[in-house]
């Protein structure tokens, strides 16, 4: 076991706190999928493809931004700057993470913040409080970032079930040709199943329509062009 | 036409009537809504069930799939468990050591055999099914063969389930009642009605009622009313080649909600039988299937309790059932317009849990053959009974190897390896296994309920050493070898991956496993 350096956010405790956000590549952004919310779709499909995952302890349905195609490697850093206009909140939270009482029980949490993460210093960065104990405008946003997170839950929840209820959901299998002998597979990845979304009628179209599900779909399906890019940076990387 | 074979009458219900009923309905279904075929099942509303194979084999799962069943319902309201093959502990030796393991995953290469001659001419420590398949090791921590995340039915490794076989009974009636149009009937069968030809023609209810059909299926159990009782088919006992005629059942509590649940039925010798151990998420099913002639029940019981004890259970207020039987089957399973399924066909003692197995083989056979019009039934009739024939007969003389190649020494153990009670071809058998390989060429391509791996699992897992007496190829040397290794990778990544049975099935209950 490691040692747990994950703390809930005192403002005694934290005063003197910082966190440089001016670092990119560090532990905790090396990942090959960030968890997105519903609410994020509309601005992230524009720079990340888009799947749904499975979350692994749970085997519930996730949005994921798929960010590099090995297991930890994110393409989306690079000399440390993050190639895109939007992060996903999975991301722009790190530091901190929600404290649940439960999993899966959004209702209520607390945020901590994980003190062993290299972006946490006491001399250069975000302050979290200030003299007085009060949180900064950079604390606020990352309070703002966990009410988006924790306030989309819900409906982040009813959305992947519409999906899988209306058999809008589809396993693939991504295989991607990397320039190498063999083909490099990505398995664990779900996708909008075009056919079952083409044959909606009747009363489930409405109903779909009314939940937002289509558009989810379509936005979805259009950022499977970023693939193209992910390959891309994967043969420049290992050039 | 006018004698199209349209209604299908079952009669009994219990695992047999309603999985025969399920498979057959899930095949018509375009049929059945055009009121072109009914399937209607009829049940005394008092007998209970004898509730026999609490074991599947990972058939069931395909069975399941194909009925349309949500295997997350089927896990949460059958009690049901993980099963990945059996374990056979204590079977060669007085003093109980070793055991050995008979897995659900087919090995590569079955159908030559290379990898069991790999393992003979290189003399390979490791035990068999340890070196080659990854289910020994998975079994030996109580692993489940799949994670969360894997939709239904799908899985890392082969399986099929234990189950209580009560639930499953009713479990599988409100499916097939409710989502695949079968006719459920609750009442007592007073007589059977036959026209000039003998032929059934319809079954007299004790609601004054008749039903009548063109095809009748006998799931009525050990007395087999139809098949038996009306139409005087005979029963041909095997008890001079399975001497077991008696199973001591009951059910042991486990010690606390986290006790391993074990992914394997465990069968382990004794003086005149074996005792299966079946987890259940809830209880372990034990019981000993032993030869009364060898053994008495005062005896038997105080070995069954000797056990449970030593692994770790309670003995005070056991109930103890004891069921009395007759391994054997009828001579014949399709005679006129009536088949029979289940117990009323035949019944085996439970080793390798061939009751289930036979059950889905004979619906689907059913399904398969089932004739248009009535007067090609016997062709249907002929075509089953060969098949059947030839499975029991291959099923007794796979359970009876098990027998045969044991080194105890108590008189049970000993007539098992007289020369009498060995079937002529299980002897030819093992005259040609004494240099040559079991492989796929010694049994029938299709159908084959226990094939050439599973042969060589149990002759391996045993003492028994096939001697081939040439020099393994260097290129089949080199190969397997690289199988090894890429399979000794694959256990290793799995025994790190996968949950245990415990925890995966905990994990159902609360969250599901998706269909996709």
């Amino acid at each position: 076991m490691t040692k747990n350096t994950i703390e809930l956010l005192d403002s005694v405790k934290h005063r003197n706190v910082k966190v440089d956000t001016s670092l990119v590549d560090v532990p905790h952004n090396k990942m090959n999928t960030a968890t997105v919310m519903v609410v994020e779709l509309v601005t992230l499909v524009h720079e990340y493809p888009i799947f749904i995952t499975k979350n692994p302890n749970t085997g519930q349905f996730l949005f994921s931004a798929l960010l590099g195609i090995e297991s930890g490697e994110n393409l989306y850093i690079k000399d440390n700057v993050w190639q895109a206009r939007y992060l996903p909140l999975d991301v722009l939270r790190r530091p901190f993470q929600a404290m649940l009482a439960q999993e899966d029980d959004f209702s209520g949490g607390r945020i901590a913040i994980d003190m062993a993460n290299p972006q946490v210093i006491s001399s250069e960065g975000e302050r979290l409080f200030d003299q007085q104990g009060e949180p900064t405008d950079y604390l606020k946003r990352i309070q703002t970032t966990f009410a988006q997170l924790m306030g989309s839950t819900e409906q982040n929840k009813a959305v992947l079930e519409g999906l899988y209820k209306y058999n809008l959901l589809e396993s693939i299998n991504l295989e991607l040709d990397l320039g190498g002998l063999k083909p490099t597979n990505m398995n664990g990845l779900y996708t909008i199943n075009k056919d079952s979304l083409a044959k909606l009628s009747g009363e489930a179209l409405e109903d779909c329509h009314q939940k937002g599900l289509l558009q989810v779909c379509h936005l979805i399906m259009s950022s499977g062009t970023h693939v193209e890019k992910l390959i891309r940076w994967s043969k420049e990387k290992h050039l | 036409m006018s004698n199209i074979v349209q209604s299908i009458v079952i009669v009994g219900g219990g695992t047999a009537g309603w999985i025969t009923a399920g498979i057959l309905a899930s095949r018509f279904p375009a049929r059945i809504a055009n009121k072109e075929l009914t399937i209607t099942l009829c049940e005394s509303p008092n007998i209970p069930t004898i509730g026999v194979g609490e074991g599947t084999w990972p058939t069931m799962a395909s069975t399941l799939k194909s009925m349309g069943v949500s295997e997350s319902e089927f896990f949460k309201e059958c009690h049901a468990s993980f099963k990945q093959g059996s374990q056979f502990i204590g079977w060669d030796n007085n003093q109980g050591e070793g055991y050995y393991y008979h897995p659900f995953d087919d090995l590569q290469h079955s159908v030559d055999g290379v990898f069991a001659e790999y393992w003979l001419k290189e003399s390979i420590p490791e035990a068999f099914s340890k070196h080659f398949s990854v289910q020994h090791e998975i079994c030996q921590h109580h692993l489940a063969p799949k994670s969360i995340t894997d939709a239904e039915y799908k899985s890392s490794t082969n399986y099929g389930y234990h189950l209580d076989a009560g639930l499953f009974s009713k479990f599988l009636q409100k499916h097939c009642v409710e989502k695949l149009g079968v006719k459920h009937v609750l009442a007592e069968v007073d007589k059977v009605n036959q026209s000039e030809d003998e032929s059934i023609t319809s079954v007299a209810l004790d609601n004054g009622k008749h039903l009548e059909g063109d095809l009748f299926i006998d799931c009525t159990g050990f007395k087999s009313l139809l098949l038996g009782q009306t139409l005087g088919v005979k029963f041909k006992s095997v008890n001079d080649i399975l001497f077991a005629d008696t199973a001591l059942a009951t059910q042991v509590m486990y010690n606390d909600e986290n006790s391993p649940i074990a992914s394997c039925t465990k069968s382990t010798a004794q003086d005149a039988g074996w005792i299966w151990d079946i987890g259940l998420p809830t209880r372990r099913g034990v019981g000993y299937v032993f030869s009364s002639k060898h053994t008495s029940t005062e005896i038997a019981k105080a070995d069954l309790f000797a056990y449970i004890e030593s692994t770790g259970g309670k003995t005070d207020n056991l109930t103890v059932r004891e069921i009395n039987f007759t391994s054997g089957h009828r001579e014949k399973f399709w005679h006129k317009n009536c088949v029979a399924v289940g117990l009323s066909a035949g019944f085996l003692e439970p080793l390798e849990a061939s009751a289930l197995v036979l059950v889905e083989l004979s619906a689907m056979m059913i399904a398969e053959q089932l004739p248009v019009t009535k007067n090609v039934m016997e062709i249907s009739a002929q075509r089953f009974n060969d098949k059947f024939n030839y499975r029991w007969g291959r099923a007794i003389d796979f359970l009876k190897l098990h027998y045969t190649l044991s080194h105890r020494t108590s008189p049970f153990w000993q007539d098992n390896k007289n020369e009498s009670s060995i079937p002529a071809r299980l002897q030819e058998l093992m005259k040609l296994w004494e240099y040559k390989i079991p492989n796929g060429h010694d049994f029938e391509a299709t159908g084959e309920l226990f094939q050439a791996t599973s042969y060589q699992f149990v002759l391996y897992g045993s003492q028994f050493r096939t001697k081939p007496p040439f020099a393994l190829e260097p290129f089949i040397k080199n190969y397997v070898a690289d199988q090894v290794n890429y399979n000794k990778h694959k256990e290793h990544q799995l025994l790190s991956t996968l949950p245990t049975n415990r925890d995966l099935l905990n994990k159902i209950y609360k969250y599901g496993l998706s269909k996709i």
